[in-house]
Order: C-alpha cells, then structure tokens, then sequence
C-alpha cells in the first residue's frame, strides 16, 4: 500500500494506492495525524483492494476528523470497492462518492 | 615488568568488575607513567587527544596476543588508554584458551607465534565463539600481501603493521567499534523479536482456547441434523464466528459473524459475542434485543477501528418465520425445497460496534417458511476468494452452486467443492465460514414431555404471581424472558422451561394480536398475507394508546416431585372466539399452515386449555412431573 497526500485550503487528500490493507496502517495515521483539516478525502482510484482492516483505519479517520458524516469522503472507488463500503453500509458513516 | 605487563592470561575466570576499577586506576596512575612503554604510548594518545586525561569509559576486554614483551607493552598500553581493559597472551595456544574462559570483545592477534600461530589460533577461537561478534584484528611486522589476505580468510576482520601508528590503529578501531555496536543492536532487535514471538505465540494459545471454548459450546445445537456448518480459518483464531443453540421456546437461534483482526483481539471480541449471544437466547430474548446489546457492548469494549459485521438469525419452527438481521455481512439466502431463491437479505445496516444504540437500526426481517425451506449464510471469504488468475469466486458463482438443480450432497459440502476448484486448492487467503440449516416439520421440534430426568432441589410449593403490561411495556421490551425465568428459577423447572416458554409465548401473542390490536390471522391466507399481517402488528402496535395484558402464574404441588402450573393470560381488548379464529379459517391446507398451529401445540404440551370472559382470558393448566 502505498499513500500520496496532497493539500489544498481546508481539504487533504490522501490517495491510497495498491492493496488498502492492515499494512498501511500506521502509514496512514502518520499522514493525518497532527493535521488539522476540515475535510479528508481519500482517493481510492489506485485502490486494488480493500479489506475490514482497512474499514476500521476509515473509522479511526473520521473519528480523528470529528466523527461527522461530512469528516471523510471517498471517492474513486472501484465497483468492487464500493461493494465492500455497501456491505458494510459506511454510506452511513462517511459520504462515497 | 610493572603493572602493565604483569597481568598475562588468567586462568580460571574474567577480569571481575573489581579489577576492571583496580586496573583503571593503576592506568592513571603515576607506576604507569613511570613505565617506559607507557610514557611512550601516552606521549601519543596526548597528542592526539590534545588532553592528558585517557577516556575513563569502559569499553570492554580485549585481547592482546604476542609472543614479543614490548609488543604486548605497547598494544595494551594503547588499548588501555582507549578503554578497554586487556588480557594478553603469548601465543595461540594461551589467546584459544583465554578465549574459552572468557570471551573478550577484541582481539589483536600477532601472525608468527611459537606453539600456534595467529592463523590457527583466529579458526579456533571462530569455532569457540559462537553467539557474539568479536573482531579480530591481525598486527604483523611482514608486510606480504598474501599473508594479509590470509588474514582476512581465516576469519580476521582487519590487519595493522608494525611499527605501530597509535593514529592509524585508533581509526581502525573506531570503525571495528562500529560493527561491534551494529552487532550488539542488531543482537538485541533479534532478541526482542523472539521474546515477542514467545509472546505472541502465547498469545495464539490463549485465543485458541477461547475459540475451543465457543466451539464446544456451540456443538450441540450444530450437531443437530438440519445444520451444517463449516468455519476454515486462514489461521487457527481467525475472526469469524458461527453460533447456533435453541431458545428457551424451541426457537433455533443462529449467528455468522467477523470481526476485524485476527488474533487475541478478535478472540476477545468473538468471546464477548458468544457470551451474549448464548446468554440471551437461552433467556429467551429476541434476535433485535439481543444485537441491540451486541452492539452497546461491542461499542462500549472494542476500538474505534475494531467492529463486528454479523448475519443472526431466528427460525420459529412453530410459527414458520425466520427473523434475519444482517450487518455488514454477506447476502444471506432463503430457499425453497426446489432450491429457488425466495429471499435475498442484504446487509441493511452497519456492522456491530461502530455507532451507539440511539443510532443503531436492530429491525430485523421476517420471512415466511414453511418445513424443508433452508437458508445459506458465509462470511466475506467465500465471495472473495480468488482463483490463481485472481478472479474472485463472486456472488453468481455462488448462486449457481446454491441453486444446482443437481442437489446431491449438502449445500455447505457443494459450496467448500466449489469453492477449492475455484481456487486451484490452494490455501485461500481469508476466513471461510459457512452456515446452511434445513428447517423442519413443527412436531420434529417440541415434544411434550411429563418425563425429563432431572434433580429437583425444590420440594414443590404454592405460590402466585400477577404482572401486568401497558401498551409502552409491549412495544418497548419483551416482558416474557424475565417472567419465564423468575417462574422456572422459583420453583426449578429449568428442564421444563421450554415448554412453558411455548405455552405463554402462544398466549401472550395471542393477547397481544388478536385482543388488543384485533388482527385477523385471515390476513395470513393472502398470497403477500403473511408480511401484511406482520406489518399491520407493527403499525398497531405503534399506535397502541391503551389496554393491557395480564399474565398471572398459580403453582400447585400434586406430588413430592410433581406440580401444576396454572398460566393465565387476558387482555383488556375486544373478545375473539378462539376456536373461529383459528380453526374456521378455511378449507385449504395453506390456510392453517399460517396459524392455529400455536393452539394444538399448547394442547399438545399441558393437561388442559380453555378460554374465558368471551375469549379475553386463557387458562392453561400445565402439569410436570420429574422421573429419575
């Protein structure tokens, strides 16, 4: 898994590359963490693959975010991707776009 | 020979700690400086240092092989002066022996000795130590190439010539001092690595057990001929997790579920989950009771990123529903007996442990079965397990194994088939759990029994009880698990606890439907009758403004292992004539296949049965007896 972060105003955008798994997952802390950002979206165009792990690193950023459903936005999600945030209804939690 | 050269090879053992200060302070001090030698090599180090003050730092033992006295002089003097305390030896043979009684953390090694010589010495001393980097650097007056080379092949790690250049040495050391220290750390990290494998793998053993200890609970209720279940895990204490076990009314409850993680922590988490689960089923609470406090737990114990999904289901064999809840989970399938899909439920909500109870939707669905339906649930491994090309199995895959009208074998054995001839058998990459249940005939389930071997520890007694509930009791919680539980724990009736369970449940929502909110079990005989007639009860219920339920329980002794239960339900709403609504429903068998069966259950289980008050009062006299 690899991570590009990229800033612009009150966003940062962190696009997750490869398998978005446990592996990344203090990768992905350090890249919000001690940031202060309105809004992280999380581009998941070069996204292969996505397991619950990686669901529960979502969850850890929005609660880092403030825990709004405004917080974390996704988008670029492959239609195997997106499956997995369906199943686990996170549609509920963060907006998939 | 002062001080400096006094101290040859000591037999027996190291240099205490003791004489390590003795030794640091004989080289301050002023026998040192009188020492020729040592005034020569301090006139260097001085120099260089640009202090008069040699480092106090103790850098460990070395040892300074030399068959020449002035040369050992010299080179321990130097070492000295550097930090290190020193040992010397005259030739091979006294450096291999040195070594053995205690292992120094560098060598300087002459190469012509007599007795054995630095080459010979250097292969032993490799084959000696084993376990720690000691360098060994060769110091040699014959600047041949070869020999040097030699060196290196025996197992040196760097030459120096004579005449000594104290500059030269002193850099080679700094550098030597570098490998030592990568070495030591590089020691240490494998040292850390294996406590903390040791310790993970104690770790695994005690999630083993957890999960020894769920599955043990949970065989029976699997045991049983209409469930077959499978769970491959991609390691030992994976997180996923199938329950079964049978409620107090003969309900069978069902759970597949995955927690995030593998490991202790989800072991933890799939202990909790199965504590609950099997607590409250046994009670007697409903499927949404029992997610509800799944997720307050899960919430209130897991980390943010640590969630449960999970698939929990409750098959009513006598009222032929099945109530599914799906969070997070794979498709669950209901089929008919010619393998056609009749239900598809899909995940409709989060996973458990992620959002708080206020937020939390635990409204489960109600599908109609009747005998020989069966319903498939899988954790996510299934669908997503890849072929040699990478190809996920899929959810048509799936379907088709599912529906094979060619239904040979067991679903669950059909599935794992195809599933391992879509990955080429190799080990798949994550859990696997599956769950196929069989649903039967309502006779197979309850049996009315007057002869359970059981210990009764209470002398039967007489006493009563009244509850009575208002339309928020209703709606809001499901009084019936408590009062079974105060009922069979005051007079122990555990083991009959079933069937009272059967009895009152049948009651009570009889109270509840046809008294209060005057639902006509006709509705059921409609073709979409079925979820109609449940939908109305919610909407009813919903509404409900007033009226109440009364149960009340009368306990009798007949014997001194023998009592009668008197069960009493009435409502305070419209009368209902019992024996029209449900025996007059018509002439069709589907008809009856919806209702009326609770009444010949409840004949079937106690002694007697009647209605009062213009149907608004139900008495039912249940008798138990214990044998053996």
């Amino acid at each position: 898994m690899e991570l590009m972060t990229s800033v612009t105003d009150d966003v940062m955008t962190i696009k997750v590359s490869g398998r978005f798994d446990f592996s990344g997952h203090s990768a992905l802390r350090q890249a919000y963490e001690g940031t202060h950002h309105i809004r992280y979206v999380i581009d998941l165009a070069g996204t292969e693959y996505m397991d619950s792990a990686a669901l529960g690193m979502l969850l850890q950023l929005r609660e880092f975010a403030g825990g709004t459903m405004e917080a974390v936005r996704i988008i670029n999600a492959s239609p195997t991707i997106r499956k997995v945030l369906e199943v686990a209804n996170f549609d509920r939690l963060m907006e998939v776009i | 020979m002062t001080n400096d050269v006094a101290r040859t090879v000591s037999a027996g053992s190291c240099a205490s700690a003791s004489e390590s200060v003795d030794d640091a302070t004989v080289g301050k001090g002023a026998d040192r400086r009188a020492d020729a030698g040592g005034e020569m090599i301090d006139a260097a180090t001085d120099r260089d240092a640009g202090t008069g003050t040699p480092p106090a730092v103790q850098r460990g033992l070395a040892l300074v092989v030399d068959d020449d006295g002035t040369n050992r002089v010299i080179l321990s003097g130097l070492m000295r002066r550097l930090g290190f305390e020193v040992v010397q030896a005259t030739d091979g043979h006294e450096a291999v022996s040195a070594v053995s009684d205690c292992v120094p953390d560098i060598i300087l090694m002459d190469i012509m000795m007599p007795r054995m010589d630095g080459y010979e010495a250097t292969r032993r001393i490799r084959g000696i130590i084993v376990d720690k980097y000691v360098p060994i650097l060769f110091h040699t007056a014959i600047d041949d190439r070869r020999l040097l080379v030699r060196c290196i092949e025996v197992g040196g790690d760097d030459f120096f010539l004579k005449p000594y250049d104290p500059q030269l040495l002193e850099a080679k050391l700094v550098a030597v001092q570098r490998n030592i220290d990568l070495h030591g750390r590089l020691r240490e990290n494998r040292d850390e690595l294996a406590r903390y494998h040791a310790r993970q793998e104690a770790d695994m053993r005690v999630a083993a057990s957890i999960y020894s200890t769920i599955s043990n609970r949970q065989s029976e209720a699997l045991a049983q001929q209409d469930v077959r279940m499978h769970l491959e895990p991609v390691e030992a204490m994976n997180g996923d997790l199938v329950l079964a076990c049978t409620t107090p009314n003969g309900n069978r409850h069902f759970l597949v579920g995955d927690c995030t993680g593998h490991g202790l922590p989800a072991a933890l988490s799939a202990l909790k989950v199965s504590d609950i689960f099997y607590a409250m089923s046994a009670k007697g609470f409903a499927i949404a009771e029992i997610i509800a406090e799944l997720n307050a737990k899960l919430a209130m114990v897991m980390p943010v990123d640590r969630f449960f999904a999970a698939c929990l289901m409750a098959l009513d064999h006598t009222a032929e529903v099945l109530t599914i809840w799906n969070g997070g989970m794979p498709d669950a399938y209901v089929q008919d007996p010619e393998m056609r899909i009749v239900a598809d439920v899909r995940s409709q909500n989060l996973p458990l442990g992620i959002i708080d109870n206020a937020r939390m939707d635990s409204k489960v669905e109600t599908i109609p079965i009747k005998p020989g339906y069966s319903f498939f649930a899988c954790s996510d491994g299934v669908v997503e397990a890849h072929s040699e090309s990478g190809e996920m199995f899929g959810t048509e895959r799936l379907l088709r194994v599912l529906q094979a009208p060619d239904s040979a074998g067991d679903v669950v054995t059909r599935v794992r088939a195809a599933l391992a001839a879509h990955t080429g058998y190799r080990p798949i990459h994550d859990d696997v759990s599956l769950l196929h249940v069989v649903c039967r005939p309502v006779t197979e389930g309850v049996t009315s029994d007057d002869s359970i071997p059981l210990v009764i520890n209470k002398a039967p007694a007489t006493w009563s009880m009244r509850s009575e509930f208002d339309p928020d009791a209703i709606r809001f919680s499901d009084p019936l698990p408590t009062l079974i539980h105060y009922v069979t724990e005051i007079q122990g009736l555990q083991a009959f606890r079933q069937q009272i369970y059967t009895i009152l449940g049948e009651l009570f929502s009889n109270a509840v439907e046809h008294g209060l909110l005057g639902l006509d079990s006709s509705i059921k005989q409609e073709p979409a009758g079925f979820l109609k007639y449940y939908e109305r009860r919610e909407l009813g219920l919903a509404d409900l403004k007033s009226g109440s339920v009364r149960i009340g329980f009368a306990h009798q002794p007949t014997g001194a292992r023998s009592g009668e239960l008197t069960i009493e339900v009435s409502h305070s709403g419209r009368g209902f004539d019992p024996e029209a609504v449900f025996t007059n429903l018509g002439p069709s068998d589907d008809a009856r296949r919806f209702s009326g069966r609770g009444l010949t259950l409840i004949r079937a289980l106690a002694k007697s049965l009647e209605y009062a008050d213009g149907g608004c009062r139900a008495r039912v006299v249940y008798a138990w007896s214990a044998v053996g």
